[in-house]
């Protein structure tokens, strides 16, 4: 798998969504323009004239028999997990597949925080546990941490948002099929900490393509299915399902305070996140 | 049931083998597309129940071909009425010939001893014979053991009114019984449900008496539906001696009429034999008794299968034409 760079002029301009209004994730009463100077401490450091005399840390002193002082660490404005759907459905894809158009939102998602200080954690389904990703350098870290979406793999994504929901702000990347387990773990994080889904869709799922009879094989369950797909009548039915089903989900999780956004697998990945993502303030 | 063509029978088996053959195959060799989207396509779609009728449809077409193709046959009940077979036989002079030995008429006596009493079941036998004037010897019966003495006691003289003893048989099988054989003959043609009959003529000669032609007669017994079996004795060389009024002995040749049999079956819807020997006479008899068996015995019914099928096959295309998708 291989990480396509985002573009960092459109990545720069973007925020998450949900985040500045409710100031999810940031305590206290008004928004100011700087982040406080939080109060994680970090070291003891040794007077210097200025310092609030309120921070002097008398058991460092008295030990040392120098004045020192507290310093602390401000808190990273906001603890982003991206939780990416690995599993077999993820595999397919008609102009390039859904895992690669992931990882490419992904690195999106990833330069974007970057512009902002931030570095994210990000999750899989398939792998247990978050890492955080480095602070600079390249995308192909991702592609390296990713684990490669094998056939019958049927993880879901709802226990590492589950997890994700309790650190921070949850993004997550999966397709249309990834269960309803995984769209209620969205929305509980969506209620916690703020979450934004990203869709990754593939023209085929959205508008069912006229081939013929086909044998279809499920990537996920292994189950075969031979379909008339010339029949107009089935067509329709299936496009609209579908789109219930997108519509059903984003109107679920905008209800609990989240976001969604799509991507499809046959449009550059920066300029359609771009014009979904509200803009920088 | 009995089945013709009992082969036929194995076409489902053969059928449900290649089916699950090309199924397994099928698997193997892969060519399916992945799909996302295929269970929930699945759910939706939810054809189980029409993919089962089109199913068993189809099967019931293939069970329905293989016994439409293997001809069965049911037993012709007609427990009541039974068939009656008439041979006629022919005791004009020229059945004194003896290239056939000792003489024709002693060797057609045997081999017709031995047709009657190798009878299949569900015939009875009623014997006419004819030379000048055609005469009714044994009336249809059961009880071979008399026709078979009463076939023995035939001699020979005379001409050969071939006509009127093929209109006396006709008459005779139709009324089936001694008890009918005065109204069968009274009433000919108009008699009330007649029994089923076939006739067995053998005869050496052209007509030389009587008043009904052997052509008029045929298609008396063609209208009727009573078949002639005709079978022509006896050999080219065939020769008797002859009295004339100026008191010399000549011998005439007294060659079987092939021609005359021939058309007398054709025309009634029968079959021709010729015999030239006792042997052969013995031959055509058991060819003319495994006739006699098949046509009681058989009665095909693979029409009604045949159109099951044509229905079935039909049913389950459409079926499958409608439906969108197989699980």
């Amino acid at each position: 798998m291989a990480v396509t760079p985002p573009r960092a002029d459109l990545a720069r301009r973007c925020d998450l969504p949900g985040v500045n209004i409710h100031r999810r994730g940031r305590p206290g009463m008004r928004t100011g323009r700087h982040a406080g100077e939080g109060t994680e401490i970090l070291a003891a450091r040794p007077y210097v004239t200025g310092d609030d005399a309120k921070r002097v840390d008398w058991n460092a002193s008295a030990r040392t028999g120098e004045l020192h002082v507290k310093s602390t660490i401000g808190e990273t404005s906001l603890n982003v997990t991206i939780v990416v759907d690995t599993s077999a459905s993820m595999r397919t894809g008609s102009a390039r597949r859904k895992i690669d158009t992931a990882l490419d939102a992904a690195a999106f998602i990833t330069e974007m925080l970057r512009s902002y200080g931030e570095r994210p954690r990000v999750a899989f389904s398939s792998a247990a546990g978050a890492v955080a990703l480095p602070a600079r350098g390249p995308f192909a870290a991702l592609a390296t941490l990713a684990p490669e979406p094998v056939w019958g793999d049927t993880s879901s994504i709802a226990a590492a948002v589950h997890d994700a929901a309790a650190y921070g702000y949850v993004v997550a990347i999966s397709d249309l099929f990834c269960g309803d387990e995984a769209a209620a773990a969205i929305s509980a994080a969506a209620a916690r900490g703020g979450a934004l889904l990203i869709e990754i869709v593939d023209p085929t799922e959205v508008e069912l393509p006229d081939a013929g009879a086909v044998r279809l094989v499920d990537p996920e369950s292994g189950a075969v299915l031979t379909v008339n797909t010339g029949d107009r009548r089935l067509r329709t039915r299936w496009n609209e399902l579908i789109a219930q089903q997108i519509a059903g989900r984003a109107a679920e999780l905008k209800a609990c305070g989240g976001h969604t956004a799509t991507v499809r697998t046959d449009e550059e990945v920066s300029a359609a996140l771009a014009s979904q993502l509200p803009r920088r303030r | 049931m009995r089945f013709t063509q009992p082969l036929w029978l194995a076409l489902p088996l053969l059928a449900a083998a290649l089916a699950l053959a090309a199924k397994t195959l099928r698997r193997r060799r892969g060519g399916a597309v992945r799909f996302a989207g295929t269970a929930l396509l699945a759910e939706m779609v939810q054809a189980a129940p029409r993919h089962r009728a089109t199913k068993v449809l189809g099967a019931l077409a293939v069970i329905a071909v293989a016994f439409a193709f293997s001809e069965p046959t049911l037993p012709v009940v007609e427990s009541t009425k039974r068939a009656n077979v008439i041979l006629v036989v022919d005791v004009s002079g020229s059945m004194t010939a003896d290239d056939v030995a000792p003489t024709r008429l002693t060797a057609a006596k045997a081999a017709g001893v031995e047709f009657i009493e190798n009878l299949p079941e569900g015939w009875k036998v009623g014997i006419v014979s004819f030379s000048d004037t055609p005469a009714v010897i044994v009336a249809p019966t059961d009880d071979t053991a008399v026709a078979a003495a009463n076939l023995q006691t035939l001699a020979a003289r005379g001409g050969t009114a071939t006509g009127d003893a093929l209109n006396l048989a006709i008459d005779t099988g139709r009324a089936g019984g001694p008890e009918r054989l005065s109204e069968a003959l009274e009433k000919g043609d108009d008699l009330a449900d007649p029994s089923r009959s076939v006739v067995v003529l053998l005869s050496d000669g052209k007509q030389t008496a009587g008043e009904n032609t052997t052509d008029a007669a045929a298609l008396r017994a063609q209208r009727l539906g009573v078949p002639i079996f005709t079978i022509a004795f006896g050999t080219d060389a065939g020769e008797i001696e002859v009295m004339y009024p100026d008191g010399t002995l000549r011998a005439i040749s007294v060659a079987p009429d092939l021609d005359t049999s021939r058309r007398i079956a054709e025309l009634s819807g029968g079959a021709f034999f010729t015999a030239v020997s006792g042997e052969q006479l013995a031959e055509v008899y058991r060819s003319v008794r495994a006739v006699l068996e098949k046509e009681r015995q058989e009665r095909d019914i693979s029409n009604p299968f045949a159109y099951a099928a044509a229905l079935s096959a039909a049913a389950a295309v459409l079926w499958w034409a409608k439906r969108g998708a197989t699980p």
